[in-house]
């Protein structure tokens, strides 16, 4: 058991190491492998990505890595559930509505509908009329 | 399995790729016992080429080595002596 905890924590560490990495590239990949890695390992280890991750999403200089981090985030959202949703990401949700740039405000614009669902919660919500924002 | 360990960055690259791509092919004695480990010394790598290919494919291999680590998990735990 002691084995498999060391090896996990083995690639959580490189992979974070992914993100922070002087490459653009990998960077890159790190954003665009973490929906996957969250999905396969555990989601709740998101805690220990969402500062790199958010620094991709929102104030990364290199174009391509926030379009990365952008085409994954209704996945990461739907991974994480709503209560992380509205605790994290609500405040991240905002300030991405104030992008200027045409081609982030079109990739969200394009997963609009997914974000939504999943700050949504049928349960705890029901048929009230909620105002997400 | 040799290319992996090519002493050319480009072939070993490429032998990196292959492996994870043809991983459910190899037969279940490579699989537990050198596609963890040879994982875990590609994670460790400081090659930019190689940790290159290893970020862009790591989501894949994770779901991959999983797999196979609860694979044998479970053959172990089923296992009965006769």
């Amino acid at each position: 058991m002691k084995k498999n905890t060391n090896y996990l924590s083995s690639i959580l560490s490189n992979f974070k190491e992914y993100g922070i990495s002087k490459l653009e590239e990998i960077r890159k990949n790190f954003s665009y492998n973490l929906p996957a890695i969250l999905s396969v390992i555990d989601p709740k280890q998101f805690d220990a990505f969402k500062s790199i991750y958010l620094n991709h999403l929102l104030i990364e200089k290199n174009l391509e890595i926030r379009q990365t981090a952008l085409a994954g985030l209704h996945e990461i959202l739907k991974l994480i559930g709503w209560e992380e949703c509205h605790k994290v990401f609500k405040d991240v949700m905002k300030t991405l509505f104030k992008e200027t740039n045409f081609v982030l405000i079109k990739k969200l614009v394009e997963q609009i509908n997914e974000i939504l669902e999943a700050f949504y919660d049928e349960e705890v919500w029901g048929n009230e009329e909620y105002v997400i924002f | 399995m040799e290319l992996v360990y090519d002493g050319e960055i480009n072939v070993k690259c490429a032998g990196i790729k292959l492996v994870f791509m043809i991983i459910d092919a190899l037969s279940p004695e490579v699989k537990a016992c050198r596609i963890t480990i040879l994982f875990i010394e590609l994670l460790a790598s400081i090659n930019e080429e190689v940790l290159k290919v290893i970020s862009s494919q790591i989501g894949l291999i994770v779901f991959k080595v999983k797999r196979i680590y609860w694979f044998f998990r479970d053959l172990i735990y089923s296992w009965k002596p006769i």
